[in-house]
């Protein structure tokens, strides 16, 4: 712990899709509580659809027997063994994420860089104008859709894939910022950059512990363990069973090829 | 100055009254935070369906930009009336009149008093205290 200012982190390893989901309402919609970071991974294996996409429009999602849909936007993430889960729930108004969003995110990308420099990654940089490997049309997959902000690195290939996929949800003051660091492959996020693909064998706790050290230094921080309350439990299972709900998960969304493809320099692609 | 016509909430949706209804837009600088200037940026509106309801505060839409999905406030009660249709085909409206053509709903209001809302001097120092605090 470095910071004078303290936020609280969260640890639920192996916990249910549903209740991955619902916790992260309930510490979203958790006002005047500190910044929370929670770190998880899911059991069993999930696929998150984006809060505004077509179940449709994500191939792999009618083929997996758990889909759910995040209240963060952006595309599909398939959350298995070989990934870490992070969430940041925190005021708006916060230094950390005050501001317009795109620097919310430079901020916390800067941090995420460094957890991943510190694991032995190499070259890891937001994507920029750069071209990415890992850009797939048609998967609806996130990490086959970069933007400019996204993290990249050389992947096993040399060429530049995206290997951290971010998203935020802002709601009555209060921001959920959700990430996905790829530890290792998953067969429906093929070309992707992972930390095994460049020789970083880390396991999710290892990785968030470095994420827990790099936020500590971004933000001047103390980031100090914390129980979720009996309550805040209780809150993350009552909410959580919207999102495998099939009115949730199949709801109508209207079909709108993204204003950012095709990739163009300084935006998204 | 933003203009002073209308009122605004601390969450930077606008209200106008026109006549007995309420007009509802985002402000430039909600705009500016979502999409850091790039009209592109912002790529989906979810506006609500004529005859809907809304309390006061309650969120009445969700608009996401490349990063952030966020919700759009109702700044007084009362029946949605009016949809601007063509907003969630073309958001980049409201990059380049959030004022006037980006309009998003009209309300028919249960109260047409705007009086709980910030007028543009407010709302200036508002997101100036946001900004620097």
């Amino acid at each position: 712990m470095t910071g004078a200012a303290t936020w609280d982190i969260v640890t639920t390893w192996g916990v249910s899709p549903t209740f991955a989901m619902g916790l992260d309402e309930a510490l979203l919609d958790a006002a005047g509580s500190r910044p929370t970071l929670r770190l998880y991974t899911w059991d069993p294996d999930a696929l998150s659809l984006g809060y505004f996409q077509a179940f449709e429009d994500v191939p792999a999602a009618a083929e997996h027997p758990h889909v759910v849909r995040r209240v963060t936007g952006g595309g599909a993430i398939h959350h298995d063994a070989g990934e870490l889960t992070f969430s940041i729930a925190i005021d708006a108004d916060d230094p950390a994420y005050r501001g317009p969003v795109p620097r919310s995110y430079e901020r916390t990308h800067g941090a995420i860089m460094a957890a991943l420099a510190s694991l032995g990654v190499e070259g890891a940089r937001m994507r920029g104008d750069a071209s990415c490997a890992s850009d797939l049309s048609g998967t609806g997959m996130c990490f086959h859709d970069s933007t400019d902000l996204d993290i990249c690195w050389p992947g096993e290939s040399g060429a530049l894939a995206k290997g951290v996929g971010t998203a935020q949800r802002r709601k009555g003051g209060r921001i959920l910022h959700h990430g996905s660091i790829k530890l290792a492959n998953s067969h429906l996020e093929e070309r992707i950059a992972t930390l095994s693909g460049v020789g970083v064998e880390a396991d999710a706790r290892e990785v968030g512990a470095a994420l827990v050290r790099a936020l500590e230094t971004a933000f001047d921080v103390s980031i100090g363990p914390s129980e979720p309350s009996a309550e805040l439990r209780a809150a993350g299972e009552r909410l959580g069973a919207r999102y495998a709900d099939p009115a949730f998960v199949h709801r109508a969304v209207r079909a709108r090829p993204r204003a950012s493809s095709p990739p163009r320099p300084g935006s998204p692609s | 100055m933003r203009p002073d016509d209308r009122k605004y909430l601390d969450s930077h949706e606008w209200a106008k009254l026109d006549g007995d209804l309420v007009v509802v837009g985002i402000t430039d600088f909600a705009v500016e935070e979502l999409s850091n200037g790039n009209e592109g940026d912002l790529v989906y509106c979810d506006l609500p369906d004529v005859g809907r309801t809304v309390d006061q505060g309650e969120t009445f839409g969700e608009i996401e930009s490349v990063k952030a999905v966020s919700d759009l406030n109702a700044p007084v009660a009362g029946e949605i009336v009016e949809i601007n249709q063509e907003i969630e085909e073309h958001l980049e409206t409201l990059s380049e009149d959030p004022w006037k053509k980006g309009w998003l709903i009209k309300i028919k209001p249960a109260d047409p008093s705007l009086d709980h809302l910030m007028d543009a001097e407010a709302y200036e120092k508002h997101i100036t205290d946001a900004a620097s605090a």
